[in-house]
């Protein structure tokens, strides 16, 4: 673990693009004070969610029954224009932007795709899930996750009934949400499977429903424990496993340090994290006290939405209009709330890669000369996590400017 | 700002740098094959593919989405075809499709990830390997351009730099060239990055030109992104760009719920589309260097689950297109009644598949192969 030493402005920064999006000039100032990194980590996890509202429809969503079947596409289609959009100025604009970091994270880790659950008010509630409780308990978290309207459509679990189980939310649930590939066997996933039937939908509101009739209340061995485990008491059992502690801190390591995770550093979070009862502030405390997580600066690509959001940020602009932020991410290849499937967006250096480089590189260059003339300021600290290639050490003109975020130093965070 | 104009605006940026171009050395001969994998992406069910359309138990396993007698297209005594797949009949009866049966592995994995990874770099079920099974085919070629990734989860694993992944965009010709810096970095990361601007500007100097131009073909491709796809990899073909690889993907195949529709419906996408491709090479005189093969990480439970559609299984039968094909039914159906906890016992090794495609097309097949047989197709 990391001596507490007096933080440099290069660290601040490197932590508020990491969590932050960006070091724009505001939060730099809000954290001057900070000296030390468990000073600045208190502030950003002690920090409530700051207050926001929801589309109109969100609270009261429109009677669809009477409507036609391209009535309804269209009506459908309207609202997920404006659940993206709603979930974009969240992005660019909330004064508590480290929980639509959050969000963005548990968006990509307990993962569905509106297009197959198709209802925007019901990916809109998984979405404001991942906020309210995105860094709260996991366990809990993974409670609600299993009764998520949006979840049970997405892996096929409302339909599944007791005579022939349908396997697709066990298997994901244990491969990719808590275990990981290997840390449980096929009969595991055919019990759990047995385990979660009756969880369903309310077809007419999008809300979760039991469906006592469907549910096999029969006992199941799951992980060498019988019981007649339901979808109640399988989170419980789930986060006990050994593998799920250093399985959720890996990815979040994944996330938020770089690409390498090293294993002895990720069984001493784990442990943190399972003697906190897994709560995730703990897990990210230790994981923002690692040396590895502040040694990581300038080795991670941005991702998409990291690349925009963080660049309008950093600049405290305005958010683009709904449609240039649809085309940018699809094209760049992270369209929220359309993963490309159940595993997410692969990341990494994946997302330097062919078609979307020319995206990246023109987006950086037609955003500063749209705004150039509102007289763009910031510095190389600030704006850079790692050395330019053109060895810039300020930015003094918009010339400059240029130079710096066409540098590809400006691709990494 | 409509896209299109901001990407238009965006090519007179003066900070861009042209790469140096290569491009008109690069005439490939004709003697070169080209090999096209197509990927099923999400595990077809491959059972309602190529049907069993005699044995009982495929019915009695399926009571609610087994293709119907009436309805199936019948390929042989034993076998059927899904009837959305009409389009590739003509490729069947003129002898230019093989069908493989029972292709898998041995302790099959179920996970769409993993197993997807075995089949990209035919490994065994517990070996972990980094370079796709194609690489070296794909490093050997002196191609500057010699593996394009039209669409699918790319084999990433081709391994070295003279590979593009277009990402399923078909609009290449919208692309220009983007800033490269002189010099490197102390960073790695910062050199991947250059590097991978370079490699994207001498792509796009090579592509771009070409997608320019004007190609007809005599034959319609079909609307859908998969079409457009083909039509793309047609386009390339006929202006005399032929890689040694390509690949192509779509799905999700991933059919746990209410499949009969949303299978049907990418099958048809799937057959219309390749069938274009194959009408459209043969006219312009590519067919017979060309070979088009299907492959997913796994085939689907033999019965359907309560949701009418089939979970995660293990083996299944795969198509092959081409000029030089020997068409006909290839390795053994597996049986429906001998079944490894509810799935398919394997016939066929993916192996010798990948085996037979390399020698089809006169590629080198590498040491790892060696072991495995010739399927003869």
């Amino acid at each position: 673990m990391a001596s507490d030493t007096t933080l440099t402005p290069a660290e601040r920064a490197h932590f508020l693009r990491r969590t932050c999006f960006s070091a724009s000039d505001d939060l730099m100032l809000e954290t001057e004070a900070l000296t030390s990194k468990a000073l600045l980590i208190d502030w950003l996890l002690a920090k409530p969610i700051g207050n926001y509202t929801y589309p109109d429809w969100y609270q009261s969503p429109p009677n669809l029954q009477d409507l036609s079947q391209d009535e309804r596409k269209t009506v459908r289609r309207d609202m997920s224009k404006e659940l993206l959009a709603w979930w974009q100025a969240l992005l660019i604009q909330s004064d508590t932007p480290f929980y639509e970091q959050l969000s963005v994270f548990w968006h990509n880790h307990f993962v569905s795709s509106i297009q197959k659950v198709k209802l925007p008010n019901v990916m809109l509630k998984q979405n404001d899930l991942f906020r309210q409780q995105g860094l709260g308990n996991f366990k809990s978290l993974l409670a609600s996750i299993l009764k998520d309207p949006a979840m049970l459509i997405y892996l096929d679990n409302a339909s599944s009934k007791k005579d022939s189980p349908n396997e697709n939310l066990a298997r994901e649930l244990l491969e990719l949400f808590t275990l990981g590939e290997g840390n449980y066997t096929e009969f595991d996933i055919k019990e759990l499977a047995r385990a979660l039937t009756g969880a369903s939908v309310k077809r007419r509101t999008g809300e979760y429903i039991f469906k006592k009739r469907w549910h096999d209340d029969g006992d199941k061995t799951i992980f060498g424990e019988t019981a007649s485990f339901s979808v109640e008491n399988l989170a419980e059992l789930i986060v006990k496993q050994p593998s799920c502690a250093t399985f959720i801190v890996t990815k979040f390591w994944l996330h938020f340090v770089d690409s390498n995770p090293i294993e002895s550093e990720v069984d001493i979070i784990a442990q943190t994290f399972v003697d906190s009862g897994f709560e995730i502030k703990a897990l990210l405390e230790a994981l923002f006290l690692s040396d590895f997580f502040w040694q990581s600066q300038g080795q991670q690509v941005k991702s998409p939405v990291q690349l925009i959001v963080g660049t309008y940020r950093q600049f405290n602009l305005a958010s683009l209009t709904d449609r240039q932020w649809r085309s940018l991410t699809k094209n760049m290849g992270q369209l929220l709330f359309v993963p490309p499937n159940v595993k997410g967006w692969p990341g990494g250096k994946a997302w330097y890669a062919s078609a979307a480089i020319f995206y990246r590189e023109s987006f950086i260059d037609q955003f500063v000369r749209w705004h150039q003339s509102s007289g763009l300021q910031t510095s190389t600290t600030q704006l850079l996590a790692a050395q330019s290639v053109a060895s810039l050490d300020e930015i003094s003109n918009s010339s400059e400017l240029m130079l710096a975020m066409a540098d590809p130093a400006y691709q990494v965070i | 700002m409509e896209r299109r104009s901001f990407l238009k605006a965006s090519a007179a940026l003066p900070l861009v740098a042209f790469a140096p171009l290569n491009w008109a050395n690069s005439t490939n001969q004709l003697s070169t094959n080209t090999l096209i994998m197509v990927q099923l992406g999400g595990g077809n069910d491959g059972l309602n593919t190529f049907i069993p359309i005699t044995e009982e138990a495929y019915f009695n396993a399926r009571p609610n989405i087994a293709i119907s007698k009436d309805v199936a297209l019948d390929l042989s005594a034993q076998l059927a075809m899904h009837p959305a797949m009409s389009s590739l009949l003509p490729a069947w009866q003129q002898g230019d499709m093989a069908i493989v049966h029972g292709l898998g592995y041995t302790q099959p994995n179920r996970s769409h990830f993993r197993s997807i990874e075995i089949w990209q770099t035919a490994s065994e079920a517990d070996e972990y390997l980094s370079a796709g099974w194609l690489s070296e085919v794909v490093q050997q070629s002196e191609e500057p351009l010699a593996a394009i990734t039209v669409s699918g989860s790319p084999m990433a694993t081709f391994g070295a730099g003279n590979q593009f992944n277009l990402a399923g965009q078909t609009n290449l010709d919208q692309f220009s060239p983007v800033y490269v810096p002189n010099g490197s970095s102390d960073n790695e990361l910062l050199n991947f990055i250059i590097g991978n601007r370079q490699q994207f500007n001498n792509s796009v100097e090579q592509l771009s030109s070409l997608l320019e131009q004007q190609v007809e073909f005599a034959v319609e491709f079909p609307n859908s992104e998969f079409g457009q796809q083909c039509f793309t990899l047609a386009k390339l073909m006929a202006l005399g760009f032929v890689p040694p690889v390509w690949h192509l993907g779509l799905g999700s195949f991933d059919t746990h719920s209410n499949q009969i529709t949303s299978h049907q419906n990418l099958l048809d996408d799937m057959a219309t589309s390749l069938a274009a491709l194959r009408e459209a090479l043969i006219e312009v005189g590519q067919w017979q260097r060309t070979c088009i093969a299907s492959y997913c990480e796994f085939g689907r439970r033999v019965a359907e689950n309560a949701s009418l559609g089939t979970d995660h299984g293990t083996a299944a039968s795969h198509f092959v297109l081409g000029g030089n094909v020997s068409g006909g039914e290839f390795g053994e159906m597996p049986s429906l009644i001998d079944l490894d906890n509810g799935d398919l016992k394997y016939t066929t090794d993916f192996r010798d598949y990948y085996k037979s495609l390399l020698s089809l097309s006169d590629f080198n097949v590498p040491a790892s192969l060696a072991a495995f047989e010739y399927l003869g197709f």
